[in-house]
């Protein structure tokens, strides 16, 4: 066989993408059945989507248990489904979940500050269940988590937008309010803007969130 | 050549086209109700689908042959099916049986109030403990509001289930703190030492409690210090009764802390006239000094040293000789208390600790008598906790208590001159085991071995706990112990050899717990028994104290909280029916004693106004009359005094000084302004007349009212 023939090169290229895109799907990275769940996700934000992130995460941890990546998207599929949740109990539920897996994902990478920001989001979800008995405990918790975010890597945008999230919910004697928070969402849009995933499917959300929440900032500061 | 790799490539194609297989049908579960968001998904595969909301699935995969497809759904059992993959079309329905495990966790929770801490059980959180109605700062006030409390107002600490003050040991960092309140003066409450702010989980206990503890008949208070402070913090409150400030330095792996204290109640005193005629003003001083330090990846080391004065003098009236005498007191304490705790291998933790503890009171009663009393402790211990298997948790381990007290005592009237003095070990070991016998059931079965040389004592003390889930939300909990305590110092100074006091619990109750709303019911019986008997008060003859005492309390207590009902509001009542007598100390028959109410009810209900960043609490209490011995009209025959009621107010409003983090607060008591009395006492003899001269015990004053400042220079503080 000729290899040097581009032509020839390229069919069998093809040839070989098309067997192993078709075979049985072990063989196939992860990342592509997770980028395909993820795109739904990101696409609705609804329980359906997000139980499924939640089971493509399930089938990959059964065969790659070792991998962060699929850890942490359970466990930030389970964080939103208890947000979703009315019922405080189920609510929970999902969080303890949420936590279990976001554990999972920290043991086998610690370093990284994505992992610490779940922290702050499944602290943030116990806190909408009995916020009068629990925000002592978990406003401490979710602080830290955001500090050791911090540490880990400054320019991570999704300190900022939690952040900014939280202030702006606080009120303005405990150091809230949409004025302090919003220098705090500036930096975020900031380092959304210049943020770069080493992969494509790197977390990545919260931007337009962060956008919408710059806007109300912006929009409270003026009706002041 | 070309020719070759193209048709190559359709047969690749051909193949996999020809091979595609769909399987598609529903999910449901037993009784034919679609199960959303199960998992269907092929063996070793990452292929795979999600149920939709019907129930629905749909699954398409290029894979042939034998396959193990796999139906999976959190909190049902996972159903394996074999199938064959040929290509067609093929129709799958599917029922899932659901698993009784998702009930959530169970608990025990006989006896038991968590405040604050990270468990789901909390009752209570920090804030309601630095924020209780009953007197601001005082650890043992937010507690009182919990069932199985009464409300001695001149006694003040906690009492519990018809135990004496006592009976109730304070728990810091698992070490017993045997000074944890301030001295007794006659009529005036007991206050806590240490700051609620110091301690970040509250366990309370009303008894049938863990074999870790022993030496207190009734009940713990368990306060565990905060283990790392979030940040560097610098902040001073100001009120009508004092100062405290508070400073605390945060290094990476270390944090220092520091908080001074002075109390003067004289402005207060001033405005409220209180019913307490004083010589001097009571004034008090604590200053806490606080220390952490990380150890390697797990270990953590906790040191504490607080050192507290108490200065005042009451005029108290003789009724015998019915004139006033100056009862004046000076109390020096000082505590300090080291633990370091560590994790051994992947799942024991090693706990271990130790205090020393000095106390001096000196009490001098005007042309009557002097006491000195001068105790120092010391506290060993070392503890080992973990699993042993999946349902099997162990908790073992070995203390050793060293008590020193020398005591003085001076009669003035006949120059009488009493000196004692001992030391008594105490040494203890204790196991205990947490079994979970199944999802719905779970056991603690303990036993502790304490040993007193003193009193040449050594007793085998069981306790037992169980609790059974009955569903999601409820549950049954059952509890026993035998509790055993040394006889208390003012007795065994005159009688070394007095045996310890016990009592034996039986516990029972009942908890529904749902969207952050609680119901408990709990009974329980109480049976006491070796408790001190003497024929009078500071007799010195060793052979008039004996252990012939007995007793029993028994009742029932209820609780409901409800933090959601209302939008920023938060409610909660407690209610405690209670039955007590006691034939003990100089009793000559089984009676009712001095502090107990029949009836406890506590309500409290707080809302929080955001327009106004403004906390509002309101309590109201209710006791039902306490009985006394009138010899007027009988010594077997016991009086009750009128009830008492109590409406109090708190509010805290939350602000910005020259951008500081400030709270303002105010917090007034007896806002009804009832006359409350306590009791009676009578002199121990009658006057000419034939009469016991007699006076009500009222509270300190008919109302209290606190108004203060809080700052913070470094933004919120961490409550």
């Amino acid at each position: 066989m000729n290899f040097k023939s581009p032509s020839m090169k390229n069919i069998l290229f093809l040839a070989l993408l098309l067997l192993v895109a078709n075979a049985s799907a072990t063989d196939t990275t992860y990342f592509a059945v997770l980028r395909n769940s993820l795109a739904l996700a990101d696409h609705e934000y609804s329980v359906a989507t997000y139980q499924n992130l939640a089971n493509t995460c399930d089938r990959i941890i059964a065969i790659r248990e070792n991998e962060w990546l699929p850890h942490y998207y359970r466990a930030y599929a389970y964080a939103f489904l208890g947000y979703m949740t009315k019922d405080e109990e189920e609510k929970d539920r999902m969080l303890d979940r949420a936590q279990v897996s976001a554990d999972a994902a920290f043991s086998m990478n610690p370093g990284e500050s994505e992992i610490q920001l779940l922290f702050a989001l499944i602290c943030y979800g116990r806190m909408e269940i009995n916020s009068m008995i629990r925000a002592a405990t978990y406003f401490p918790k979710s602080d830290a988590a955001l500090e050791r975010a911090r540490e880990l890597n400054a320019k991570n945008p999704r300190i900022y937008y939690l952040e900014g999230k939280s202030t702006l919910n606080k009120p303005e004697f405990m150091g809230g309010g949409a004025a302090t928070a919003l220098p705090i969402l500036e930096k975020a849009l900031q380092c959304y803007k210049e943020f770069k995933a080493t992969f494509d499917i790197y977390p990545h959300w919260g931007e337009e969130e962060s956008i919408r929440l710059y806007e109300e900032c912006k929009g409270r500061i003026a009706q002041e | 050549m070309k020719n070759i790799s193209l048709v190559l490539l359709f047969v690749v194609q051909f193949f996999t086209l020809y091979c595609q297989t769909t399987i598609s049908g529903r999910i449901a579960g037993i009784n034919g109700e679609a199960v959303p968001g199960a998992n269907i998904y092929f063996e070793g595969t990452f292929e795979g689908t999600t149920s939709d909301t019907l129930g629905h699935y749909k699954l398409t995969t290029t894979m042939s042959g034998e396959q193990i497809l796999i139906v999976s759904f959190i909190g049902f059992e996972t159903y394996y099916h074999q199938v064959e993959l040929t290509g067609d079309l093929l129709n799958m329905d599917f029922t899932l049986r659901e698993i009784k495990k998702d009930l959530g966790e169970v608990v025990i929770t006989v006896g038991t109030f968590s405040a604050g801490d990270e468990s789901k059980s909390a009752v209570l959180s920090t804030l309601d403990m630095a924020t209780g109605s009953g007197g601001f700062g005082d650890i043992s006030s937010a507690v009182s509001s919990l069932p199985g409390t009464s409300n001695a107002g001149e006694e003040g600490g906690l009492m519990v289930r018809g135990g004496e003050r006592y009976e109730t040991a304070t728990i810091i960092d698992g070490m017993a703190a045997s000074d944890a309140f301030t001295a007794k003066m006659p009529n005036v409450p007991v206050r806590g030492r240490f700051s609620p702010m110091l301690f970040r989980g509250t366990v309370f206990s009303t008894g049938g409690y863990s074999a870790e503890y022993g030496q207190a008949m009734s009940s713990l208070l368990i306060l565990n210090s905060i283990a790392m402070p979030k940040k560097d913090e610098l902040f001073f409150m100001a009120h009508t009764s004092g100062l405290y400030f508070s400073t605390t330095k945060k290094w990476d792996r270390t944090a220092f802390s520091t908080s001074t204290g002075y109390n003067n109640m004289g402005l207060l005193y001033k405005l409220v006239n209180p019913n307490i005629k004083w010589q001097k003003i009571p004034v008090s001083i604590s200053e806490n000094l606080v220390f952490r330090q990380k150890i390697g990846s797990n270990g953590m080391l906790k040191a504490m040293g607080a050192y507290g004065y108490d200065n005042s003098a009451i005029y108290y009236r003789d009724l015998n000789r019915d004139r006033d005498v100056v009862y004046a007191l000076k109390n020096h304490n000082y505590f300090a208390l080291v633990t370091y705790t560590d994790q051994l291998g992947e799942k024991w933790i090693l706990h271990s600790g130790i205090t020393l503890g000095s106390d001096q009171v000196r009490i001098n009663i005007q042309d009557t008598a002097s006491y000195e009393k001068f105790k120092k402790s010391t506290e060993l211990k070392l503890s080992f906790s973990g699993p042993v298997s999946e349902s099997i948790h162990l908790n073992l381990g070995a203390s050793l208590f060293l008590k020193k007290l020398d005591h003085s005592f001076t009669t003035q009237e006949d120059d009488g001159l009493f000196n004692a003095d001992f030391l008594s070990p105490i040494g203890a070991v204790f196991a205990e085991a947490e079994i979970n016998l199944s999802k719905r059931i779970s056991s603690r079965i303990g036993a502790r071995l304490e040993t007193l040389p003193l009193s040449g004592e050594t007793y085998l003390s069981p306790r037992f706990a169980m609790a059974y889930k009955t569903s999601r939300f409820s549950q049954v909990s059952l509890g026993y112990g035998q509790f055993y305590q040394q006889a208390q110092d003012d007795f065994l100074i005159y009688n070394n050899e007095l045996k310890s006091e016990q009592a034996e619990h039986l516990i029972a109750n009942f908890q529904y717990r749902r969207n952050s709303r609680i119901f408990r019911i709990e009974a329980y019986y109480k049976k006491y028994d070796h408790l001190v008997k003497y024929d009078s008060l500071y007799a010195i003859d060793a052979l008039s104290y004996n252990n012939d005492g007995d007793g029993y309390a028994q009742g029932i207590d209820l609780f409901f909280r409800d933090s959601k009902a209302i939008k920023n509001g938060d409610f909660w009542l407690s209610y405690s029916l209670m039955n007590s007598e006691r034939n003990y100390r100089d009793y000559i028959l089984a009676l009712v004693p001095i502090y107990i109410s029949r009836h406890n009810l506590s309500l409290t209900y707080k809302h929080y106004f955001e327009f106004a960043d403004t906390y509002l609490s309101a309590g109201y209490s209710f006791s039902s009359g306490r009985p006394y011995v009138n010899p007027n009209i009988s010594e077997a025959e016991q009086q009750y005094t009128k009830a008492c009621h109590d409406l109090g107010f708190s509010i805290f409003h939350f602000t910005e000084i020259f951008g500081k983090f400030t709270m303002l607060f105010a917090q007034v008591s007896n806002v009804l302004g009832t006359n409350h009395i306590y009791g009676y006492r009578f002199a121990t003899s009658p006057d000419q007349a034939g009469i016991y001269r007699s006076e009500p015990i009222l509270p300190v004053s008919k109302r209290f009212f606190l108004v203060g400042i809080h700052v913070s220079f470094t933004g919120q503080t961490d409550i």
